[in-house]
């Protein structure tokens, strides 16, 4: 059965990309285009993983990780941050408020993430 | 005294003429003359005597006069050098207190306007009195600490209020006689600097957005996810990836440069694990050398890795980027070797590889600011910056950092951290 991710992430470009890139018979890609929006989208379609910016419209990616994992029907979802905030203040607070990984956009190789997504969703089921 | 002086004399010179008196009628003229030749020598010779004290004592109260003189001129410069140095002391924008022993000897203007205290509450007072006073009571450990060595420490003294407090011994010949210490508000700088970090970071991440949609668009081009490409599509869109790369690390290295550069570059000592140092230093190299089938090996010494007084961020950063170096220029199924050795001096990284090398006439210009050797520009994409921002943050660890190296047989990069004794405020 495919597994749904879900991709908070306000650069329409870098999201069309990661969806297109991501999207196969075992991963299916939704999206959402602000923190607001990605929390509503959580809370209906539960998705087995999250990759979720930082820097967004209303509410941020560090707001939207607390909000995630304080709700016990989402706190067990795993979210990777894709951020190109690179200082390391904001990798410790992002592993310290829930996320088990902190990659920077630029500098991340796509095809070893989507390998990393797929074994966080194995070891998951 | 006076007249007790001229009673003796009289009772002397009465005694004379009783003598004379005698010596004339017994002996008559001729025996009271020779007794009073004889008298008169006497008095020759006791007035000589006399004469000789006072000469003595006379030179005697000149010496004293002098040494008094001098003695007033010393106190009258030691008071002017007093003077001055209360006035330069009173005058510096930086907080000072003097410590004798443990009670406040010294307290200039500006500490008490930093600490919000008046000198007459505090001073001759031992400095936990301190405790008393809402902006001082949690700097009273620190300020009691035992000071035999300088050391640092910034302080939250309240919530508005950032100090720098460094505590300095004072010591007169061998003894430890109290501390200097000096109190220098940093609130504003620290502002300004947060407000300078964010800007850049916030800067960072607008110039590093277009550029990773870029490097991914290049990669799914180049991985055919939009259809399949030609070969010269192919070789045009890898040139496109490649400078976009370079544009990716020269705005990092930028980033870094820049806080080398402004005097924001402040160190953040802790006490470090050399130990974990070295496995976080091995772990982020792992992926790279797979992918490049490099044989790897890492050494360290029997005995523990001591802990260490380090910034961890900034000197992960300067080792990581020679081991980058190292794994970048040695080609597929080279060798790559971490050789750390420590001694109580000093923690030694020795980084070798078996690439490129570095040509003779490149090697002396390697740390300088953009500066790539020649043979690297021809093969890499860098900005020419990682090294001389590596030996930035490696001398201010007052380390030091050197190579050996020989064009197509491999380099070995040595860094070397001294171990410094641990500062009692961390």
């Amino acid at each position: 059965m495919a597994k749904n991710i879900l991709i908070i992430e306000d650069d329409d470009f870098f999201r069309e990309l990661v969806k297109k890139k991501f999207s196969s018979k075992e991963l299916h890609v939704f999206e959402a285009i602000d923190g607001e929006k990605g929390i509503e989208a959580i809370k209906e379609k539960k998705p087995d993983l999250i990759l979720l910016d930082l820097l967004l419209p209303n509410v941020d990616g560090f707001e939207v990780l607390v909000k995630i994992k304080s709700d016990p029907e989402t706190s067990s979802i795993p979210v990777i941050i894709l951020s190109n905030l690179g200082q390391q203040e904001d990798i410790e607070r992002g592993l310290k408020l829930g996320a088990i990984d902190y990659l920077i956009k630029s500098q991340f190789d796509i095809d070893q993430v989507i390998e990393k997504i797929k074994n966080i969703l194995e070891k998951s089921q | 005294m006076l007249q007790k002086i001229i009673n003796w004399v009289g009772i002397i010179l009465s005694v004379l003429i009783l003598i004379e008196s005698w010596f004339l009628i017994n002996m008559g003229l001729v025996g009271a003359y020779f007794f009073v030749v004889f008298v008169l020598i006497i008095i020759f010779f006791f007035i000589l005597f006399f004469i000789s004290k006072v000469r003595i004592l006379e030179r005697k109260e000149a010496s004293l006069i002098d040494y008094f003189n001098k003695l007033k001129e010393d106190y009258e410069k030691t008071q002017d050098e007093k003077n001055k140095i209360l006035t330069i002391i009173n005058g510096l924008s930086d907080g000072i207190l003097i410590l004798d022993g443990n009670n406040v000897s010294n307290i200039n203007y500006q500490a008490e306007q930093i600490l919000d205290v008046n000198a007459k509450e505090i001073l001759y007072k031992p400095i936990s009195e301190l405790e008393r006073f809402p902006r001082t009571n949690l700097m009273v450990p620190l300020l009691s600490a035992d000071a035999k060595n300088p050391f640092k420490k910034e302080v939250q003294a309240t919530g508005d209020l950032l100090l720098d407090i460094s505590v300095n011994p004072l010591v007169m010949g061998k003894n430890y006689i109290g501390k200097f210490i000096i109190l220098r508000d940093i609130t504003k700088m620290k502002m300004i600097e947060k407000t300078k970090a964010d800007f850049i970071a916030l800067s960072v991440h607008q110039l590093n957005t277009p550029l990773s949609s870029m490097k991914l668009s290049f990669e799914m081009l180049l991985g055919e996810n939009f259809g399949k490409i030609n070969k010269e599509q192919k070789a045009v869109i890898e040139k496109m990836r490649q400078r976009n790369k370079m544009l990716i690390y020269l705005v990092s290295d930028l980033l870094n440069l820049d806080k080398i550069e402004s005097d924001s570059y402040f160190y953040h000592w802790s006490l470090v694990d050399a130990e974990e140092l070295v496995t976080s230093l091995v772990s982020s190299s792992k992926e790279e050398i797979k992918k490049k089938k490099i044989k790897f090996v890492v050494e360290t010494p029997k005995t523990k890795l001591p802990k260490m007084i380090l910034d961890k961020e900034k000197i992960s950063f300067a080792l990581q980027n020679i081991i980058d170096n190292a794994i970048k220029y040695t080609p597929v199924r080279g060798r790559i070797g971490i050789f750390v050795t420590s001694n109580n001096k000093e923690l030694k990284f020795e980084i070798q590889d078996s690439g490129m090398g570095v040509p003779q006439r490149d090697k002396e210009k390697l740390f300088v600011k953009f500066f790539r050797a020649s043979n690297a520009v021809r093969t890499s994409i860098g900005s020419g910056l990682g090294l001389f921002i590596s030996k930035s943050i490696v001398e201010g660890h007052d380390g030091k950092i050197w190579l050996e190296s020989k064009e197509n047989e491999g380099s070995t990069f040595y860094v070397s951290i001294p171990i410094k004794e641990i500062d009692p405020s961390l």
